[in-house]
């Protein structure tokens, strides 16, 4: 990271420009090829909003904003997200929801499962290890924060597994040879086999995961098989699967697809867990590089997130009010990632940017993230769960990260009160939008009460999508 | 009719909406069409319906189809119905002079035995598969119902929510989980219906070049529409006089059914109230017994009302839930999941007393015709207005239809 900063450094001084980023050079390769020109950056106080709440699941605070425009350093903004405990703490909350779902049902300790992620995360350890730890947990739910995994998908551990480190979903598979799928109920089947041994039991403190030993001739032919034909070398069939899964170049992809997902809003394969015949990524190239970048690194997440994070790609802005550009032209344009689609904020987002906004002293709210840096997530967990609405929670798609929020969610936001702490309009634009207002609105506004405006803020789509 | 006309128009429809309507859709479906050999003249006998949802799977001895010569009817007996030839188990004995407004189906079987998975089949017809998500009987509905005016097309009273999948958000269940909580909600979001008007001016400036923009612009109109609306109205069951509620119980569940008739007399279309604890592995007879005298008195006022109101000849009421019951008696004096045969009872202006199918003498077989839950699918819609016909596009190519292969049950 040093010699980065002193390279970029020497290359300025020097007069040089730093070396574009690669994931540029990429997708400037592929937006050629396909005859598009991609959208311009976005200006350094979207920036600064648009990066603090994907790693820091808010909008900045005044004085973050204050201190970032005297100085606005991107690389340094995403330097100190990085290294800040929110960062811990929100994306602990991220991979909860992708592992196990927003609402878990009782025998899963979901919070176990989180804090155990967030000391992986505080760790930076090798994401490989997280998941094969994932994979081939045993113990109790209240103990062993990685057993949670697997107990919150006990009914078809298989098919998350799948999904989540290796990209592909198998359900299709579970009942049917699907006609435009490679992979057969016979796969799925040889699959399921690896997790056959699971046992769960009563135990104080919650359930107990284990295996029974796997007993079986090993020429048997009914043993489990992986996806690449691979048979398991020893009894203990569960750790065998989870070290050929973290082996295999799917897993570094599909975990590089996830993170650009995360922080780009849509996967190069998408859905993010839809590699098939038929879905294919939409950036082969950029598929491949963030999968080998993983590996390079030896699954260093926070290099890859940085990366991302520097990138024009995810700068980019989405089209201008007046353009005309159809449909079509669009949904080409966000596939390569000429531009940026609005992505609705995460229910977390939302909830967290509202604290921010609303309960502590705008001034100070910096201050008081920092004393309190480990934000109260399981209340966080329970406002996003009530904001997606019951039915989106517990009958989604394969994804939860991306679950549409229903109407019942979206009056429990309405119903959110706010308080203002000031009634100043450009401090609470500031506050909000991270920009001030127009003349326009300034007059529109001037004369409405701070509580109403603040009201209006906190739900009008300028401040309610990562833009 | 003209084939290639048919085959050049789906083929168009797909390729034109594909980019356009699965940003939308996200993943699924893309195109659908009317199918071709809908018969006009056969009208929906249907506008609306009310679903009794019995939550943990019901006992059918205990409750619409009693064994009482059987070793397996256990201690409880049966009493005759308004139909010459069909009885009811005591627990229901009032409930048992309204069998000729009814059609019981007794023919009906699955394979699930998993309450989750069980309850996601009986409310879509499709076997869970999370990567292809399936809309629920209620979306389906309100998929061909555009009231507008904020009321929601359907509601779910109760805690298991069942979507819209491919149809979209807005043909999603409203889902109360719990009516008082729900109320709340409404009474504290109504206080922000005028600042409503001011985020939509700010995002009237904010543009809307993209869906996502537009769609949540549309929310917020629904919202602001529904919070003004009778809908949000129709939740306060308590401004209905003491003796209704009353009459309707007043627990839990009548209070949910007594909201449900104000929710179909503000015009939504599907309502479905759930029943929990009905899953009776141990103490099946007193249990059912219990749940049977809040069930009985609310199902049959709500039937009374819709008389009364003007309403009876358009609603259906569903009774039924994810399985039925073993008719082997368990040694804790409970019965356990017995999928081969789930309980239904339809109710609704003549269905005349018809009983579709049998259980056999001690409840262990179905005999005669065998209906599977992708049948019960089928004529549910069809008795609802929704085409069971129509066609969809998926976005991996192949076409679906709502049902799982589902046909006709032959209700008269």
């Amino acid at each position: 990271m040093f010699r980065w900063l002193l390279f970029t450094a020497c290359l300025s001084i020097c007069g040089g420009l730093p070396a574009a980023n690669p994931i540029d050079v990429i997708l400037a390769k592929d937006h050629a090829s396909r005859g598009l020109s991609p959208a311009r950056t976005v200006d350094d106080a979207r920036f600064l909003r648009r990066i603090t709440l994907d790693l820091a699941g808010r909008v900045p605070s005044l004085s973050e904003l204050k201190s970032f425009m005297d100085q606005p350093d991107r690389d340094r903004a995403i330097e100190r997200l990085l290294g800040s405990e929110e960062f811990v703490q929100y994306w602990s909350e991220l991979w909860t929801i992708t592992l196990a779902g927003r609402a878990t049902g009782e025998r899963v300790d979901r919070e176990t499962l989180r804090r155990w992620l967030a000391d992986r995360i505080r760790a930076n350890t090798a994401f490989d290890q997280v998941a094969f730890d994932l994979i081939s947990a045993t113990g109790v739910t209240a103990l062993d924060g990685p057993v949670n995994f697997l107990v919150a998908n006990r009914e078809d551990p298989v098919t998350q597994v799948s999904r989540v480190f290796l990209g592909v979903q198998l359900d299709c598979a579970r009942c049917h040879d699907h006609p435009f799928d490679r992979w057969t109920q016979d796969d799925y089947e040889s699959m399921r086999r690896f997790f056959e041994p699971i046992q769960l039991e009563e135990v104080s403190g919650g359930l107990r995961l284990s295996d029974a030993v796997a007993d079986r001739d090993p020429d048997d032919e009914n043993l489990p098989r992986f996806l690449t034909g691979a048979r398991p070398r020893t009894t203990a069939w569960r750790k065998n699967f989870a070290l050929m899964t973290i082996r295999v170049k799917p897993f570094s992809r599909a975990i590089g697809n996830r993170v650009w997902q995360l922080l780009l809003g849509r996967g190069i394969v998408d859905p993010v867990d839809g590699l098939s015949e038929n879905d294919q990524p939409s950036v082969p190239e950029l598929h491949d590089f963030l999968g080998q970048h993983l590996r390079d690194t030896e699954f260093d997440l926070r290099a890859l997130v940085r990366l991302i994070c520097s990138s024009d790609a995810y700068a980019r802005q989405d089209y201008g009010k007046n353009s005309n550009i159809n449909q079509v032209e669009q949904a080409h344009c966000y596939e390569a990632f000429a531009a940026r689609k609005p992505r609705a904020m995460l229910p977390e987002q939302w909830v967290l940017s509202h604290r921010v906004v609303t309960q502590v002293s705008l001034a100070n709210a910096m201050d008081a993230i920092e004393e309190e840096a480990t934000f109260d997530l399981v209340a966080v967990n329970e406002n996003a769960v009530q904001l997606v609405g019951q039915s989106a929670v517990s009958v989604g798609g394969t994804d939860p990260i991306e679950l549409q929020r229903t109407s019942q969610g979206l009056l429990q936001e309405l119903a959110t009160p706010s308080v203002a702490r000031v009634n100043d309009l450009e401090e609470m634009f500031l506050a909000t939008l991270q920009r001030e207002p127009t003349a326009e609105e300034f007059e529109t506004l001037a004369t409405v009460i701070g509580q109403d405006v603040l009201y209006a803020l906190l739900h009008c789509n300028e401040f309610v999508f990562n833009h | 009719m003209n084939h290639f006309n048919t085959l050049n128009r789906r083929s168009l429809l797909t390729a034109a909406s594909a980019a356009s309507v699965s940003q939308i859709l996200g993943r699924a479906v893309v195109a659908s069409e009317q199918s071709q050999g809908r018969d006009d003249s056969r009208r929906p006998r249907f506008k609306r319906c009310v679903t009794l949802w019995m939550q943990g799977g019901p006992s059918q001895f205990e409750t619409i189809d009693p064994k009482p010569d059987s070793s397996n009817g256990g201690p409880l007996t049966s009493v005759a119905s308004g139909v010459p030839g069909i009885a009811f188990c005591e627990t229901l004995g009032k409930l048992a002079e309204r069998a000729n407004e009814m059609c019981l189906l007794r023919s009906v079987g699955s394979k699930q035995g998993e309450h989750e998975r069980a309850s996601y089949l009986l409310h879509t017809g499709f076997e869970k598969i999370d990567s292809f998500p399936r809309p629920s009987l209620a979306s389906a509905v309100a998929n061909g119902s555009r009231q507008g005016g904020g009321i929601p097309p359907a509601v779910t009273l109760g805690g298991a929510a069942y979507g819209a999948a491919f149809l979209g958000p807005e043909n999603a269940p409203f889902v109360i989980s719990e009516l008082e909580s729900a109320l709340e909600t409404v009474h504290r979001a109504r206080g922000n219906i005028g600042r409503l008007k001011l985020v939509e001016q700010l995002n009237a400036k904010f543009g809307q070049v993209s869906l996502p923009l537009k769609q949540r612009s549309r929310q917020i109109q629904t919202a602001r529409e529904l919070l003004g609306s009778s809908f949000a109205d129709s939740m306060n069951f308590e401004t209905e006089s003491e003796q209704t509620r009353r009459r309707y119980g007043e627990n839990g569940f009548g209070n949910r059914v007594l909201a449900a008739r104000r929710m179909l007399e503000a015009g939504v279309r599907y309502v479905e109230v759930q029943m929990p604890g009905w899953d009776t592995h141990v103490g099946n007879f007193d249990a059912v017994k219990r749940l049977c005298q809040q069930l009985e008195p609310a199902w049959i006022s709500l039937a009374d009302d819709l008389k009364a109101n003007g309403l009876w000849e358009e609603t259906l009421i569903l009774w039924m839930g994810e399985f039925g019951r073993t008719p082997v008696i368990n040694g804790q004096n409970g019965r356990d999941h017995f999928p081969r045969s789930i309980p239904v009872a339809l109710m609704g202006a003549g269905l005349d007393g018809q009983v579709i199918g049998t259980t056999g003498a001690d409840g262990s077989a179905l005999e005669g015709p065998e209906h599977s839950v992708a049948d019960l699918m089928y004529t549910l819609m069809d008795l609802l207005g929704v085409d069971p016909d129509q066609e969809y596009t998926t976005r991996f190519g192949s076409p679906t239809t709502p049902t799982d292969g589902g046909s006709r049950i032959p209700i008269g």
